[in-house]
């Protein structure tokens, strides 16, 4: 009868995934690694990809000069999925030792008692906090600080930007007659905003096709700088203004100087057709394919990982491109009345969950961290893995990192740099409130002014509305 | 057999359900209602604050704007969806040659691991250099040819208005799932029946209105309801093509900006009261349609 | 053959091979890029189609874009020994098999208890678990993870594999609709001749529905296999890792392997294609016509 057999089929089959499961879960071996260790610190990181091998063998580096300590780790994605596993282990009780934590993000974290303060546990550890202030960049080491306690430690020092300019595409536009010959020197970048502009229209080409025209060509998108919240933090600091006062509480978007910075990034939309260049812009999908090197985007501000990106993927074939002949790296042009104030720092900071109580564990964790962010073995293998610079002035990492001209530019806007994002318990709403303004504004919906006050206040409410909350932990 | 045995048969098969209702589900959603009336941040304890949240959710213009886009991605991808599942049914069960190969292929893109498609999808959409784009270009031109008009491709991820057709298409791309549900729906169909109707005279057009679609409707009424439930809590995909957002926020969907809150902005009560509000829109989704649809569904099994 | 057959039959042909172009766009695309070297993705246009250098150069479209690469398999070795891609592979299958199989079981199970038996109140007790479903699951997470956490089953593969067992919502929901479609004077005739529900489900209408266990197998398997946010949430330990979250670790801020992910994207996908080519009759062979009737 078939449908005996089938029964019968479906019992086997299910017999055959049972017995398939227990020798799956009988074989598997036992964790020896971490025996004969006193104490295992436990790390959630997003160390992943190419990074992954260097962050494990600075791990290895720190297990074999910490005897005492083993290190457990677990890659944890760069993005909201991370929040959603530490917020859940923070509740369930079952949070890391340390974890990575974005710099922007420390404050709100910190105000919600998520992060442990860390001044006691340095001063047991002997380490005096006010002279460790002094031996960390100024912006990163503020970014770990709230209500003037210590919650993270910076890990890696993101300067941003450097402009960026193709040679090697400028040259054959003239070459071939669309750029006009003498009207500018592809050796000598753009100085000021108001050069900026000459050079883009000068890089632009449009070029007809039987649907409308398209661009073929196109030089710096002002809000294409890595989001639109960062595009509007680069310009306008560029311009002078100031997006927060931590004195007073008051959230500045709307600040006249970020106002004409949001301007200038409307006059250049206007002009050249906001969609169309956001079309060419959008071809970036990868490192591998930024428009940069894919030779559609002659002037741009990088991030310094896009010169070991120009290195890797440029290298060879049509796109091959060498430092100082094809291409070249400068500061930001400056900005109205001869400022320059671009330049800000980004980057990961460490900590300890608030959850943690053991003391052992926390001065184990607190080794870990100080081992990565101040000591030379380990500042050099982190910075070696996040790809930035560490936040440690004295860093043997920038002695070797300055060889190279361009990375040597890079240590000149860390150094420079006066910037941080704000450090608020609403920065991720002021960055998307930043992000949507801009947005706004440069396709013509609201005037920047209306735009930037509209984020202002709704951010300033948000604000006042955490700070009222029963105070964050202490 | 009693009406009491039949029952007391029908809790004992139900039973697992009972038991996972009893104590997975049971309290988080009792503790989220109680958050949508709650001050709450994850980490310190909620905070009563009565209906506060539910007002200023009314005038949230984010709030209003993910409805707004959700409600219209629903009325248009879930039909779409299912249209092109059905169709694509119908062409896999048509006796030839070949047609292994022909349903592997459709079910392809719901089986590619998302992470690996979303720079696929950036690529395909691009205005000027996507395949999308250069497929559409000929016909574009020849319109412009004839008619004199300045059609202008589309830009699929840059312009506010192409944003959501961009993820209709990319939503009839895995239809693989409804198409083999329909497949086997089509499957199930006795083959006596489209005899019989032979037969009678009837055409292709005829056995298809009055036989196939009858038969398989409890499948398709199955597509819809998930459809539904689905599209409302639309968010995954956005996420993926626009990282930072689409132009205009016409990608901000109600569930992201939910997710957003819960989980960036730290207002779990907001995200719980938005929740809740999702919860009664879909509720009653889908009480209109199985009410609206009695009439349709037809179950051989009731017909005794 | 007849005439208008045979053109009926090379139209369907022609329809079915233009819009297959369209569905196995991902999958080349996939495979494609991970063939490819990275500075061949850094080209303005990549070229598509994989061959030998020779004719790399010969090649060209319209445009005067080349079409032809030179694939290479440096992303499949590198992308296989920097992450322990078998050891998840074996923890995926163990997590996707007891779902499955408790799926297929539980789910059906209580789909006959609400579309076979009929009682007083299934109706709305059906509702009542629909509803589960419409509920964003982001606002009960939280709440749930305590749970799993408070009967010390976190970082274990429980939270995954044991729902399964008490009945998916969608699932049921399925098996129900095909449940009913079964005709009521079998299930009458077996009750009569003796048969207990238990024999009935197991002996008459799990066997009339292999079309649906298999459609159910296979949407669980794939929803299990890849699932993200459930063994990120609940896993602690980088042992116990699945094969979505090792896909995910070749990401990073700057420094991404995407040739590498996409390698393994392609390992990850093939397995279940040809299981899905070979077994892709199951789905379509309908109750009524094999079971009963013939």
């Amino acid at each position: 009868m078939p449908r005996q057999s089938a029964t019968a089929r479906i019992i086997s089959l299910s017999l055959v995934g049972v017995a398939v499961a227990t020798v799956l879960l009988l074989v598997r071996p036992p964790d020896l690694s971490l025996q004969g260790r006193r104490l295992v610190v436990t790390i959630w990181h997003p160390w992943g990809g190419a990074t992954l091998e260097t962050f494990q063998n600075s791990v290895n580096v720190f297990e074999k000069s910490h005897p005492d300590l083993a290190c457990k780790t677990l890659y944890v994605p760069n993005d909201l999925s991370a929040s959603q596993k530490f917020f859940t282990s923070v509740i369930g009780d079952c949070a890391p030792d340390v974890i990575f934590v974005d710099g922007p993000q420390v404050a709100e974290w910190a105000h919600r008692g998520l992060l442990l303060p860390l001044d006691d546990l340095l001063a047991a550890e002997g380490v005096d906090v006010a002279g460790l202030k002094n031996d960390f960049f100024a912006p990163c080491w503020e970014q770990g600080l709230y209500r003037g306690k210590v919650y993270a430690i910076t890990y890696s020092a993101d300067p941003n930007f450097c402009f960026v300019w193709n040679k090697k595409m400028i040259r054959q536009a003239i070459e071939r007659g669309e750029i006009p010959a003498g009207a500018l020197d592809v050796d000598k970048p753009p100085a000021t905003l108001a050069q900026l502009d000459r050079w883009n229209a000068l890089v632009t080409r449009r070029v007809k096709t039987a649907t409308g025209d398209r661009l073929e060509r196109i030089g710096l998108v002002p809000w294409g700088v890595y989001g639109n919240a960062n595009s509007i933090f680069t310009w306008g600091w560029a311009f002078g203004g100031q997006f927060y006062d931590p004195a007073t509480g008051k959230v500045t978007a709307d600040d006249p100087r970020i106002v004409e910075a949001l301007e200038w990034m409307v006059r250049h939309a206007r002009e050249y057709d906001y969609e169309r260049i956001s079309n060419l812009a959008s071809t970036f999908q990868s490192e591998a394919r930024n428009p940069f090197f894919l030779g559609q985007q002659m002037l741009n501000l990088a991030h310094m990982s896009m010169i070991a990106d120009i290195d890797r993927f440029a290298s060879e074939g049509e796109g091959k491109l060498e430092y100082g002949r094809d291409y070249g790296v400068c500061p930001i042009p400056q900005g109205p009345g001869g400022l320059n104030a671009a330049a800000w720092v980004g980057g990961w900071t460490m900590a300890i969950p608030a959850t943690i109580t053991d003391p052992a564990r926390r001065r184990a964790a607190l080794r870990y961290i100080l081992w990565n962010c101040r000591q030379p073995e380990g500042t050099t293998l982190a910075a070696r893995t996040n790809r930035c610079f560490p936040a440690w002035k004295d860093a043997p990492f920038f002695p070797e990192a300055a060889k190279d001209p361009r990375l040597a530019q890079f240590i000149d806007i860390l150094r420079s740099s006066r910037h941080q994002r704000p450090v608020m318990p609403a920065q991720a709403f002021y960055m998307d409130q930043l992000g949507r303004a801009v947005d706004k504004a440069i396709r013509g919906e609201l005037t920047p002014a209306q735009a930037l006050g509209r984020a202002s206040r709704a951010t300033q409410e948000r604000l006042d509305e955490v700070l009222a909350e029963q105070g964050g932990q202490p | 057999m009693t009406p009491r045995k039949e029952r007391r048969l029908g809790l004992l098969f139900i039973s697992p359900f009972l038991v996972g209702f009893a104590v997975f589900t049971v309290y988080p959603v009792l503790a989220s209602l109680y958050y949508s009336f709650c001050k709450y941040d994850l980490l310190r304890p909620p905070e009563f604050v009565g209906l506060a949240n539910f007002r200023t959710l009314l005038s949230d213009p984010l709030f209003l704007q993910g409805l707004w886009n959700t409600l219209v991605y629903t009325v248009f991808a879930v039909p779409v969806t299912m249209l092109t599942a059905l169709l694509l049914a119908f062409l896999l069960n048509l006796k030839l040659r070949g047609q292994a190969v022909y349903r592997t292929i459709f079910f392809l893109p719901s089986i590619v691991p998302v992470v690996a498609s979303s720079v696929l999808w950036l690529w395909l959409f691009n205005t000027d250099h996507g395949l999308v784009n250069l497929l559409l270009q000929p016909l574009l031109a020849g319109l412009n040819g004839l008619l004199g008009t300045q059609l202008t491709p589309p830009g699929w991820l840059t312009n506010p208005a192409c944003t959501k057709p961009a993820l209709i298409l990319v939503a009839a791309w895995g239809v693989g799932g409804s198409m083999i549900l329909c497949l086997a729906g089509l499957g199930d169909v006795p083959r006596q029946m489209y005899e019989a109707a032979e037969l009678d005279g009837a055409g292709a057009w005829k056995k298809t209105l009055h036989i196939t679609l009858p038969m398989i409707s409890p499948v398709l009424f199955f597509t819809l309801i998930m459809g539904l439930i689905g599209s409302f809590q639309f968010f995954a995909q956005p996420l993926v093509m626009w990282p930072n957002g689409a132009p205009g926020d016409s990608a901000l969907f109600y569930a992201l900006y939910l997710f957003q809150n819960a989980f960036l902005y730290l207002r779990m009560g907001y995200a719980s009261a938005q929740a809740w509000i999702l919860f009664v829109v879909i509720v009653l989704a889908t009480v209109l349609v199985f009410r609206s649809t009695r009439r349709f569904v037809y179950y051989e099994g009731d017909n005794v | 053959m007849t005439g208008p057959g045979t053109l009926r039959r090379l139209g369907a042909h022609a329809t079915l091979v233009v819009l297959s172009f369209a569905f196995v766009m991902p999958f080349a695309w996939l495979v494609t890029t991970s063939l490819q070297s990275g500075s061949e993705q850094a080209r303005a246009t990549p070229a598509f189609l994989p061959g030998p250098a020779a004719l790399g150069q010969k090649v060209e479209d319209a445009t005067g874009m080349h079409l032809v690469y030179q694939p290479t398999l440096e992303h499949y070795e590198k992308g296989l020994t920097r992450v322990p891609i078998l050891m998840f592979f074996r923890n995926t299958l163990l997590v996707c098999t007891l779902t499955v199989l408790g799926t297929c079981l539980s789910s059906s199970l209580v789909a006959y208890g609400f579309g076979v038996l009929r009682w007083r109140g299934r109706n709305a007790i059906f509702f009542l678990m629909l509803a589960t479903m419409m509920l964003p699951g982001q606002v009960t997470m939280i709440p749930v993870f305590t749970i799993w956490r408070r009967l010390g089953l976190v970082d274990t593969y429980a939270p995954l594999v044991i729902p399964a067992f008490l009945g998916t919502p969608f699932y049921v929901f399925l098996f129900r609709q095909f449940f009913l479609t079964v005709p009521r004077e079998l299930i009458e005739a077996a009750r009569v001749d003796g048969a207990s529900e238990l024999r009935i489900w197991s002996r008459l209408v799990m066997p009339l529905s292999l079309p649906v266990i298999a459609t159910v197998a296979l949407f669980s398997f794939l929803g299990a296999w890849n699932d993200f946010l459930g063994p990120l949430i609940y896993l602690a330990d980088e042992s116990k890792y699945t094969l979505s979250l090792g896909l995910a670790m070749y990401r990073t801020q700057y420094g991404s392997e995407y040739g590498q992910m996409m390698a393994v994207a392609t390992l990850m996908v093939v397995p279940i294609l040809v299981l899905f080519f070979f077994t892709q009759k199951t789905f379509i062979q309908g109750i009524k016509t094999t079971g009963l009737k013939g």
